[in-house]
């Protein structure tokens, strides 16, 4: 249907690399004048590199860009707004503190005798938001507006900068319905003006309303491009997924106990996550999918006492807990790697040896006094058994691959003989053979008689790994599967927000 | 994968090049001097630069810990003067020496505890609240003594704490001395010092890691409230009278010594012998120009111009590891 609509960007043969990860291998996006062209894949296949390379905020070891029919160097994000490349990310990069029509023209300001002509933006700005019909002004707080609404401005800066190819990246992820379909209208405007427009989504229905063709990465490379009528949705995940998940996963026996040793019931932190229940059993490695921001995360914060919650009850061992702390949790046998490893699992600017032994220095301690050579032993032990490289323990931890980071984070961890282990994304960004190793360690964990809940949003790794698995959706369990043998389609079908019944 | 990419063979003089860097500095200072002045090298004139700043070390080293969380104090100026007038009423009033100090580190812990418990249970940003509290303080040293100073504090207390320690060394300097050595085995050894850099370093994964950010915090502003009381002490026992405007503007020298050795003011970072010999260093800056007859204008300038060099370097450094 649009087969003879011209090219406006070829990304070509691209290949990026990031220390101990090979991001993207040769892979090739070509976007068409007035199309919506869809780019899915899972969480790490690459998407927002190729965008961020597309944007200038990476540059790729390999390939070319050819835009408007010429071969360019993009050399940052502002240059790529001025050819008319922009993105809406999924966090809005805005200030709330300005109004609307302050963030539209942020930076481009029109000015007399280097005065800001608020006349002139305002006006410029009342326009075009007119077009994109928004029910609010330019001069508007920008912090005032629902978060639709600032997806609605940051597509009207976009448009201000006349753009050519505008990329929304998870553009839905926070709306409702009705501002989904408002959006959608924005959309086809955009197509109808012949904007390119390059949509990613882990909604997949949506693309079936949207897209005119689709794209899917897996693992950094290229699989397919298609048309959308030529795809189904189970087709679309076949492509997605289609890989076989055995070959390096390493918990291939069971070794869950009867012996129940976390219970939760109805957890609820308001517009957060509602009426969360489940148990983990000694042995288990329960497996928490969903989307990013089905808060999955949050949930697991809040059992681990680093956020707060509105109601709910918590049991360790059949007790009833009050857990307000990361410090009392700690205590309590249960232990929490993040996520955001350099942010939060670990200080970055200390040695090895002492993020080790961090939360257990009570341990090694008399009369309040470090021996650090106790510490400097439990140090020596973990960096072997868990073979840790380089295996120094004065090197700081800023300085290892992510893998060893891990690595220090779980030894922190089994120092103080954590008896609950929470994996939040536990290989995000780690290459194969570190991802293997992390999970031979969370097998030898389980094998001991620990207890894991493993946070991922790599179906693979929760297919594989998982002895059960929950599946969450916008703060809501939506699913229960036995681990072994669970389906991917059933998986992605609870993690899309299906229930039970439907399908 | 392909681990070796990821070691890092560190030369064994790297970690201690920071503080290398500010010994060497100090001596290349007291060579320079040595050349310029012959007043400078001798026994007499040593030690009257390392009594005329133990004040100003024992204060630095409570600001170094609360820098390292990635704080700063800005009221230890007051809070010294503060303690110094109460302590001077306690003792005038006829108050046991011993007991008369105790309540006087008590009430340097009991400010401290203030500062804190503002930074870390209301989470409000260190340089404000010290701020505020610096003006309270102060106002409240000037309050209590009606703007007057408190002369004749009684030779019982003077004479031990300003006295001299086998007939020659300054008892001020012994104060400093084991207040150095104690507080570097905290920093060392005890949990609060660990946590002290931790805390500076990520605080969010400090707290993630188990460790109560908030009541370590306060434990932090309370040894630095301990510290500046100690110097009060120690001021008072040197001078025999107490100022209520005393030591002002001392928050910026200990600021500046720990900036010259090598703190930095983003937390996780510095040391305890670094601040140590950067206060040395600004003494030694003094006493040297002073010797060699140059203006006091000048010598302001000249520390200022030390302070820049000192973060010019941090930041070279710096690069170099990335």
């Amino acid at each position: 249907m649009n087969e003879n609509r011209e090219v406006i960007l070829h990304l070509k043969n691209i290949s990026k690399s990031f220390p101990g990860v090979k991001a993207l291998r040769n892979v090739s996006l070509e976007v068409r004048k007035g199309e919506v062209h869809a780019l899915v894949g899972e969480n790490g296949a690459g998407k927002s590199t190729l965008l961020n390379i597309m944007k200038g905020i990476y540059t790729a070891d390999e390939g070319e860009i050819i835009y408007e029919d010429h071969p360019v160097t993009i050399k940052g994000s502002g240059h790529a707004s001025e050819i008319g490349i922009n993105m809406v990310h999924q966090e809005l990069n805005m200030v709330p503190e300005l109004t609307v029509g302050q963030n539209i023209l942020l930076g481009n300001e029109p000015v007399n005798v280097g005065i800001i002509n608020y006349k002139t933006l305002y006006e410029k700005c009342e326009r075009i938001l007119e077009e994109l019909g928004c029910p609010f002004g330019a001069a508007e707080k920008l912090g005032n507006l629902s978060v639709a609404n600032m997806q609605m401005t940051a597509i009207a800066r976009c448009l201000m900068r006349n753009s050519k190819v505008v990329a929304l990246d998870e553009p839905t992820a926070s709306l409702s319905e009705v501002e989904i379909q408002h959006l959608f209208t924005i959309i086809k405007k955009l197509k109808e003006a012949g904007t390119a427009v390059i949509y990613v989504s882990h909604r997949l229905e949506e693309l079936f309303k949207i897209a005119d063709r689709v794209t899917v990465f897996r693992d950094g490379e290229h699989i397919a491009t298609k048309n959308i009528g030529e795809v189904t949705r189970n087709s679309l995940v076949e492509l997605m997924v289609g890989r076989s998940v055995s070959e390096y996963m390493a918990h291939s026996k069971d070794y869950s106990t009867d012996e129940e040793v976390l219970r939760v019931e109805n957890l609820t932190s308001k517009g957060v996550f509602e009426n969360v229940s489940f148990s983990l059993k000694r042995g288990e490695i329960l497996g928490f999918s969903g989307l990013v921001g089905a808060g999955r995360t949050d949930v697991m914060r809040a059992v681990f006492g680093a956020d707060k919650y509105d109601s709910g009850e918590i049991f360790l061992n059949g007790q009833k807990t009050d857990i307000k702390s990361c410090e009392e949790a700690v205590k309590a046998g249960i232990a929490l790697l993040p996520e955001e490893r350099k942010a939060q699992g670990f200080i970055g600017g200390m040695s090895n040896s002492m993020n080790i032994n961090i939360s257990s220095l009570g341990k090694f301690m008399k009369a309040g006094v470090i021996n650090y050579r106790k510490t400097g032993a439990n140090t020596d032990h973990y960096i072997k058994e868990l073979k840790i490289t380089p295996p120094n323990p004065a090197v700081h931890t800023n300085n290892l691959s992510g893998g060893n980071q891990q690595k220090i984070v779980l030894a922190k961890w089994m120092s103080v003989n954590s008896q609950i282990i929470i994996f939040d994304e536990p290989t995000r960004g780690l290459d194969i053979g570190a991802k293997s190793e992390i999970y031979r360690l969370m097998d030898d964990f389980v094998k001991q008689g620990g207890s894991i809940i493993m946070v991922s949003s790599e179906l693979p790794e929760i297919l594989g790994m998982s002895d059960r698995i929950i599946v969450m959706y916008e703060g809501r369990i939506t699913g229960v599967l036995n681990g072994r043998g669970a389906a991917e389609a059933d998986v992605l079908h609870y993690a899309m927000g299906g229930d039970e019944t439907n399908e | 994968m392909n681990n070796e990419r990821y070691i890092i063979k560190e030369p064994w003089y790297k970690k201690y090049a920071r503080t290398g860097s500010t010994i060497l500095s100090l001596l290349a200072l007291c060579v320079f001097f040595t050349i310029a002045t012959p007043d400078f090298l001798n026994a007499q004139n040593l030690m009257s630069i390392v009594r005329a700043c133990s004040v100003t070390i024992i204060m630095t080293m409570g600001m170094l810990i609360v820098i390292l969380t990635g704080g700063i104090d800005l009221s230890v100026g007051p809070i010294i003067a503060v303690v110094g007038v109460m302590l001077a009423t306690m003792l005038v009033g006829g108050m046991q020496p011993w007991l008369a100090v105790l309540l006087a580190l008590l009430l340097g812990c009991f400010m401290g505890l203030i500062n804190g418990f503002f930074v870390s249970v209301f989470k409000l940003q260190a340089f404000l609240v010290t701020l505020a509290t610096q003006t309270i303080f102060r106002g409240f040293s000037l309050l209590y003594t009606k703007g007057r100073p408190v002369p004749n504090v009684p030779s019982s207390f003077c004479s031990v704490v300003g006295g001299k320690l086998g007939g020659w060394l300054p008892m001020p300097v012994v104060i400093m001395i084991v207040s150095v050595i104690i507080f570097a085995l905290v920093v060392k050894y005890m949990k609060v010092g660990v946590y002290a850099y931790a805390i500076g370093s990520n605080e969010e994964a400090s707290r993630l890691s188990g460790i109560h950010v908030t009541k370590y915090k306060i434990y932090i502003y309370m040894i630095d409230g301990l510290l500046c009381a100690l110097a009060a002490v120690t001021m008072l026992g040197r001078l025999g009278a107490a100022e209520p405007t005393a030591a002002t503007g001392y928050e910026l020298n200990a600021i500046s010594a720990c900036a010259i050795g090598g703190a930095s003011l983003a937390g996780g970072k510095g040391s305890v012998m670094g601040a140590v010999i950067g206060a040395l260093i600004m003494q030694v800056l003094t006493n040297g120009m002073t010797l060699l007859n140059v203006q006091s204008y000048y010598q302001q300038i000249v520390t200022g111009i030390v302070i820049l060099i000192a973060v010019l370097i941090d930041r070279f450094m710096n690069r170099e590891t990335k």
